[in-house]
C-alpha cells in the first residue's frame, strides 16, 4: 500500500517565516519602543486623571470644610449681635455692673482748641458751586481727641513726654 | 489554529468549512454591531448625547449671602442666620411611623402631622423650615432614608421692633419688605451664582475640569444707616413714654442732623418685630414717619413766617392788630382761642400762635409767592429718602381745582394741606440750616463685595437767605421762652414751634381729637439737631404744647448728653 501524498510548496510560507524572523531581528524594536512610548502615556493620563479625581475630593472637602466655616461665621456674627443689642447691653449694665444713664456731661474748656470746620455748602456765602456736598472725610475733633489734648497738657505740666495721635513722642513744650 | 507548513492540504481546507459557519457568525454579529454602533454614532449620536450629558451634567445655583444692615457706629440691626429645610419624599420612606416618631422628637412637630406627610402621595414634601444648624446635624446623624435637608438662611434682626419701620423685613422666600430691606433689595440680595459641570451620582460634587460654565455668586452688599442706636433707642423710648403718659393712637418721632440732612433715628408708633412680621396685619407695614399725611397746624406758621421775611413782606418788628378775626376771599378766618389778640409785633404773632397774624403775613407776601416758597420747602413732592412708600402730600397751588383765595389764609396756619412728618422737619431743618435744604438721608454708606459708596451730604437749595433764617430763629426762641415752657432744656437755648392740628373728616374737622405736635432745634445759635414730635389723637390733652413738648424736651435733654453738644455757656 502505497501513500501518495500531496505536499504543499513551502517555498511561500518560507518566505512569510523568514520575513517575520527578519521583522523579529531587525523591525520589531521600533515597535517595541513604539509600544512602550504608549503605555507610557497611558501611565501618565492614567497619573494625571488619578491625581485630577484625587484634587477634585480635595476640593470638594475643602468647600464644604469653607461653607461650613461660612455657616459658623454667620451664626457667631448673629450670636453676636443678639449678645450687642441694646436692650441686653441696658440690663446687663444696669442689673450686674449698677451703671446708670448719663444724666449730665460736664464740659472743660481748652484754650487754644482748633474751632470745628463747620460743613459749608454751596449756598453759602464766598463758597464756589462745586462744593456742593461736604465730604464726610472732613477732620473733625471728637471727645477722645480733647481727652487727649487735655492730658497731653498735663503731661507738659509734669514734664514728661507728650504723645502725639500717631504714637510718637514729642518733645515737652 | 497554528499554520504548519506540514499540515497537509486536505486536513487544511476541511478544518476551514468546519470553521466557516463560525467565522460567518461572528461576520454576521459584528456586522450588526457595527450597524447598530452606526447608528448610535451617526443617526442617534445627537439625542443619545443629549441624554447622556442631562444624566451627568446639572445645572447648581449658588446662592449669594443677603447684604447686612448696620446702624451708623457698625452695630447690627439686620443679619443672617444659617439654618436648614427639612424635607421629605415618601416613596423612599421605608418606615413612615418610625420616621415620624424620631423626627416628632426634634422638629417640635406632632407626630400625627410628620406620620401625615410622610404619607403623602407627592413626590416631595416640606417638613419644617428654619430648623437651627445644630438640630439640622442631629437629623443628619439619624441617616433617616428619605428625609433631606437643604441650607438656607434665615434674617435676623437683633434689636427686635428697634427702628423695624426704618429696617423694614424680609418675607420667607428672601424678598425683601418695607424700609430698606424693600427699597434695596436688589442691591441686598445680590446676585446668585451657577455652575454646569459633571456632577457625581450624589449629585455632591462637581468633578473638577468639567465645568462648562461658571459665573460666581455675587453676595449682597451691606449697609450702613445715619440712624444711630442709642439715639434710635432713646427716642422709641420716649415715644412710648409719650403714648402713654398722654393716650393716643400713634406718633412719630424724628432727628436729624441740622448740618448734613442725616436722620439720627426716626420711630413711629404702632410699630412691630420684624423677626416676627408674619404675625402682624399688612396694614400696619406703612411708616407714619413718611408715608402718612397730616395736616400740620401751627407749626406751619414758620414757613409763612419765612416766606414773609424772605420775601421783605415783613419783619419780626412789625406790627399787626388782630382784630380776633379777618376776611379772605369773603370768608372769615379766627384765631385758634376765638380771642382778639390786639396789637402784636410777628415775633408775637409767632409766640401766641395766632392764626389771624400768620394768615396776614400769607397775604403780605402773595399767593405766588408764597407757594413758591412752600414749593421750596420741600412740601408736596418726595423728599427723596432712601425708604421704601415715601407720600409726596398734597398741597393746593393757586389755578387748581379746588383751590380758593381762603386756601391763603387757611394754609398759612397749617390747614387745609397734607405734609408728611419728614417733610415738616425737613423744612425746620431747613431754617436751622441758615436756609439751605438738604436731602435727608438714611443711607450713610454701602459696602459692596469689592468697593464701597460712601454717602455725602447734598444741599438742595437755598430756600431762604441767612438773615431770614437767624431772624426767624430768634422768633421760634422767643416763641418757646415766651409760651412753651415744657419744651425747654436747661443750660440750652431752643427754638421751636408747637402744632396742634385738627384731622379732616368727611368734609369736616373731627370734633374730638387733634394732633399734637413740636418742632425744634437746639442749640439754638448753633444748630446741631432737630427733633419733630407729633402724637395722634391723645387723650389726656390736646394741645401740642402740652403733649409734644414735654415729650421734645425728654429727647433733646437725653440727647445733648449721648451726643456730646456743650450747653450754651461751655461753648
Amino acid at each position: 500500500m502505497t501513500h501518495q501524498t500531496e505536499t504543499i510548496n513551502p517555498s511561500p510560507l518560507v518566505a512569510r517565516w523568514q520575513w517575520q524572523q527578519r521583522l523579529e531581528a531587525q523591525g520589531f524594536k521600533p515597535l517595541l519602543a513604539l509600544f512602550a512610548l504608549v503605555c507610557v502615556m497611558c501611565l501618565l493620563y492614567l497619573y494625571q486623571t488619578s491625581n485630577l479625581a484625587t484634587a477634585t475630593y480635595t476640593i470638594a472637602h475643602l468647600e464644604a470644610t469653607r461653607a461650613q466655616l461660612l455657616r459658623r461665621h454667620e451664626q457667631l456674627e448673629a450670636e453676636a449681635a443678639q449678645l450687642e443689642s441694646l436692650e441686653r447691653v441696658y440690663r446687663e449694665a444696669s442689673s450686674r455692673l449698677g451703671m446708670v444713664e448719663a444724666t449730665e456731661v460736664h464740659y472743660l474748656l481748652v484754650a487754644n482748641l482748633p474751632a470745628e470746620e463747620p460743613v459749608v455748602h454751596a449756598f453759602a456765602p464766598g463758597r464756589p458751586a462745586s462744593a456742593a456736598s461736604g465730604s464726610a472725610d472732613s477732620e473733625t475733633f471728637s471727645l477722645a481727641d480733647i481727652w487727649q489734648i487735655v492730658v497731653d497738657q498735663f503731661l507738659v505740666w509734669g514734664g514728661l513726654p507728650v504723645r502725639s495721635e500717631v504714637g510718637q513722642a514729642m518733645p515737652a513744650r | 489554529m497554528s499554520f504548519s507548513p506540514e499540515i497537509p492540504r486536505e486536513e487544511y481546507r476541511r478544518r476551514w468549512q468546519r470553521l466557516m459557519p463560525l467565522v460567518l457568525i461572528l461576520a454576521g454579529g459584528a456586522v450588526l454591531v457595527a450597524i447598530k454602533l452606526g447608528q448610535w454614532q451617526v443617526q442617534e449620536r445627537r439625542v443619545l448625547a443629549a441624554r447622556a450629558e442631562e444624566m451627568r451634567y446639572y445645572e447648581e445655583i449658588i446662592p449669594p449671602r443677603r447684604g447686612r444692615i448696620f446702624d451708623r457706629s457698625g452695630h447690627a440691626l439686620a443679619v443672617n442666620l444659617p439654618c436648614f429645610a427639612v424635607g421629605a419624599t415618601p416613596r423612599l420612606i421605608t418606615d413612615p411611623a418610625g420616621t415620624a416618631d424620631r423626627l416628632s422628637l426634634v422638629l417640635n412637630m406632632s407626630r400625627a402631622e410628620l406620620a401625615r406627610r410622610l404619607t403623602s402621595d407627592q413626590a416631595w414634601v416640606l417638613l419644617s423650615r428654619h430648623v437651627s444648624v445644630d438640630t439640622a446635624e442631629r437629623i443628619r446623624t439619624m441617616n433617616l432614608p428619605g428625609i433631606q435637608l437643604d441650607e438656607e438662611s434665615r434674617r435676623v434682626y437683633p434689636g427686635g421692633s428697634l427702628a423695624a419701620h426704618v429696617v423694614g423685613f424680609v418675607t420667607w422666600d428672601g424678598v425683601g419688605y418695607y424700609g430698606i430691606e424693600g427699597e434695596h433689595d436688589r442691591v441686598l440680595r445680590g446676585v446668585a451664582g451657577t455652575v454646569i459641570g459633571e456632577w457625581d451620582p450624589h449629585r455632591d460634587m462637581a468633578i473638577a475640569g468639567t465645568a462648562r460654565y461658571f459665573s460666581p455668586a455675587r453676595d449682597g452688599s451691606d449697609f450702613y444707616l445715619t440712624i444711630d442706636r442709642a439715639v434710635q433707642s432713646v427716642v422709641e423710648e420716649e415715644l412710648e413714654r409719650g403714648l402713654k403718659e398722654y393716650g393716643g393712637t400713634g406718633g412719630s418721632i424724628i432727628v436729624v442732623e441740622v448740618r448734613t440732612g442725616y436722620i439720627l433715628a426716626m420711630a413711629s408708633r404702632p410699630t412691630f418685630d420684624p423677626n416676627e412680621f408674619a404675625d402682624r396685619p399688612p396694614e400696619q407695614f406703612v411708616n407714619p414717619a413718611i408715608s402718612a399725611h397730616y395736616e400740620p397746624g401751627s407749626v406751619f406758621k414758620l414757613v409763612t413766617m419765612a416766606a414773609a421775611l424772605d420775601s421783605g413782606a415783613l419783619r419780626p418788628e412789625d406790627s399787626f392788630y388782630c382784630a380776633g378775626e379777618l376776611a379772605i376771599g369773603g370768608q372769615i378766618l379766627r384765631p385758634w382761642d376765638r380771642k382778639a389778640h390786639g396789637l402784636e409785633t410777628m415775633t408775637e404773632v409767632l409766640a401766641h400762635s395766632c392764626n389771624v397774624g400768620a394768615a396776614y403775613a400769607s397775604t403780605r407776601v402773595g399767593a405766588e409767592a408764597f407757594y413758591r416758597y412752600v414749593f421750596d420747602f420741600g412740601f408736596a413732592q418726595p423728599t427723596g429718602i432712601e425708604l421704601q412708600g415715601e407720600a409726596k402730600g398734597k398741597v393746593l397751588r393757586p389755578g387748581e381745582g379746588d383751590w380758593y383765595p381762603i386756601n391763603l389764609g387757611t394754609n398759612a396756619f397749617g390747614q387745609g394741606l397734607a405734609v408728611t412728618p419728614l417733610q415738616m422737619i425737613m423744612a425746620v431743618a431747613t431754617i436751622a440750616n441758615d436756609g439751605v435744604r438738604m436731602k435727608p438721608q438714611i443711607v450713610a454708606r454701602v459696602v459692596h463685595p469689592d468697593q464701597q459708596a460712601v454717602t455725602t451730604p447734598v444741599a438742595v437749595s437755598r430756600v431762604i437767605r441767612p438773615a431770614a433764617a437767624r431772624d426767624l430763629t430768634a422768633m421760634m426762641v422767643n416763641a418757646v421762652e415766651a409760651e412753651t415752657g415744657l419744651a425747654q432744656v436747661p443750660g440750652y437755648r431752643v427754638a421751636g414751634k408747637t402744632g396742634t392740628a385738627q384731622i379732616p373728616i368727611a368734609g369736616e374737622y373731627d370734633p374730638r381729637w387733634t394732633i399734637a405736635s413740636f418742632v425744634g432745634f437746639l442749640p439754638a445759635d448753633d444748630p446741631q439737631i432737630v427733633i419733630l414730635v407729633k402724637i395722634d389723637r391723645p387723650t389726656a390733652d390736646q394741645w401740642g404744647s402740652r403733649v409734644a413738648a414735654p415729650v421734645f424736651s425728654r429727647v433733646a435733654r437725653r440727647l445733648v448728653v449721648l451726643l456730646g453738644i456743650p450747653p450754651d455757656d461751655q461753648r
